[in-house]
């Protein structure tokens, strides 16, 4: 994030923890999409993840006030809500019941974001970098952080050695990373 | 501990991800604190991540901003639209209500029960004084007349002693049933007076009991008429062939004052 992204979330805390209902629809209007993005990642079921979205955001709202900057940024704190909501009702026995069905094809790796995602020109370096990630890279981070598996549950998923699930997780990141900022400074 | 090897072996990343077992979690945490550089790599490990969450954006159906920003008033405790997530808060407050509403009865219910048990329990403290009270004067009742029963136990066995010798004495003065015994046992010499009916002395004098011995007259000690007393012991004596009670001055004379003979056998 930039210092100007820094100065904006600070005010946008301040609107939040006043209850103002500015600071709810600038959150709203920026957050929704990414939050959608990545709950509807792990849920895969629309009207499910609207339900999620909807919870996350009044949780975001009545709990702003338990948030700690010091511990981390707004957006980790709020996008940590939205993953730990989806990941909570994926795991409910309701959902793996009413799933069931759908689940065989949850598990298929990672769809093509750019298939799933509305048109958005900020996105678009970003998708090619995730698009053109090697698969290998893209499974081990869909099971770590689209599917909540720990660390032993990918190795026996992708049938690879624990140590390698590490070493893997942090390569996929340092390469994401790498292209990131290709795509900023260029 | 090599911080540069612990970055490169992928647990920044995974504990970013949640992957990461909770023994390993809560050393990465810890180490979090100790290492500024671990925080910062913890950080771009995260912007990475975020960019990446970002190009899963998807923009959800339109007719939902007004639905979640009408979730906002409820979120802030001021809206009155009622969908399903104001239910999910209303469960809440409602659980909150619940909550203080059995807090308070059970502070009702509390209150009442320890008045309640204060005065059972001051009751009882009562009713146990009284109790105590009366277990007291009952145990001394029992001792009076155990003293009373045991006196008059020794009395009746001296009495049924075949080696106690019984002699009744008469008043001197024949128009007066003045009388008393007296119970000698021959083998010890052991002598006790049993006064029947005799009057009180006047002030300064008092009853004194001599037994007839080789034709003298020797003291047996002085008495007080007290006839629920029972028998009274008085001194030993050998070989009394008669008794007589004379009154005397308080404390006994040596020599009989026989013109104040009262009782003799």
């Amino acid at each position: 994030m930039t210092k100007s992204d820094r100065i904006q979330e600070v005010e946008l805390i301040q609107l939040l923890r006043d209850r103002n209902r500015r600071g709810m629809e600038i959150l709203y209007d920026n957050y929704s999409a990414v939050f959608y993005g990545i709950i509807f990642q792990i849920i895969k079921i629309e009207a499910i993840s609207e339900d999620i979205l909807q919870e996350s955001f009044v949780k975001i709202w009545s709990n702003i006030s338990q948030y700690d900057p010091a511990k981390g940024r707004l957006f980790t704190w709020m996008l940590s809500i939205c993953r730990n909501n989806a990941l909570d009702k994926v795991r409910s026995r309701e959902f793996l019941t009413s799933a069931q069905n759908q689940n065989s094809e949850r598990l298929v790796s990672t769809e093509n974001p750019s298939l799933t995602t509305s048109f958005n020109p900020d996105l678009i370096g970003i998708r090619d970098v995730v698009d053109n990630l090697d698969p290998e890279y893209k499974q081990i981070i869909e099971c770590l952080y689209f599917r909540g598996f720990t660390q032993s549950e990918t190795a026996l998923k992708l049938n690879i050695p624990l140590g390698t699930v590490k070493t893997r997780a942090r390569t996929a990141i340092m390469k994401l990373r790498q292209s990131f900022s290709q795509i900023k400074t260029g | 501990m090599d911080l540069k090897e612990y970055i490169s072996s992928g647990v920044v990343e995974l504990y970013a991800m949640g992957g990461l077992q909770p023994s390993e979690k809560r050393e990465f945490e810890q180490r979090l604190l100790l290492y500024p550089e671990l925080a910062e790599e913890l950080e771009k490990v995260r912007e990475g991540l975020e960019v990446f969450t970002g190009a899963y954006s998807k923009n959800p159906r339109p007719a939902l901003r007004e639905m979640i920003l009408g979730k906002s008033n409820t979120a802030g405790g001021k809206g009155d639209d009622p969908g399903k997530l104001l239910q999910v808060e209303r469960s809440h407050t409602l659980t909150y209500k619940y909550l203080i509403a059995a807090s308070l009865a059970a502070l009702v219910i509390s209150t009442f029960a320890s008045w309640f048990f204060y005065s059972r329990w001051d009751e009882a403290e009562d009713r146990y004084v009284t109790l105590f009270n009366e277990k007291n004067q009952l145990a001394q009742n029992y001792n009076l007349v155990k003293n009373s029963f045991d006196k008059t136990y020794a009395d009746m066995m001296l009495m049924r002693d075949e080696n106690v010798i019984i002699t009744q004495l008469n008043s001197t003065d024949t128009t007066h049933h003045y009388q008393a015994r007296v119970y000698w046992n021959r083998n010890t010499g052991e002598t006790y007076i049993d006064i029947l009916d005799l009057p009180e002395p006047d002030q300064g004098l008092q009853y004194q009991l001599w037994a007839v011995t080789d034709g003298t007259m020797t003291d047996a000690g002085v008495f007080t008429p007290v006839p629920e007393m029972g028998m009274q012991r008085v001194k030993n004596v050998q070989q009394p062939s008669a008794w007589a009670v004379t009154l005397e001055p308080t404390g006994g004379s040596q020599v009989p004052t026989m013109e104040h003979l009262m009782l003799h056998s």
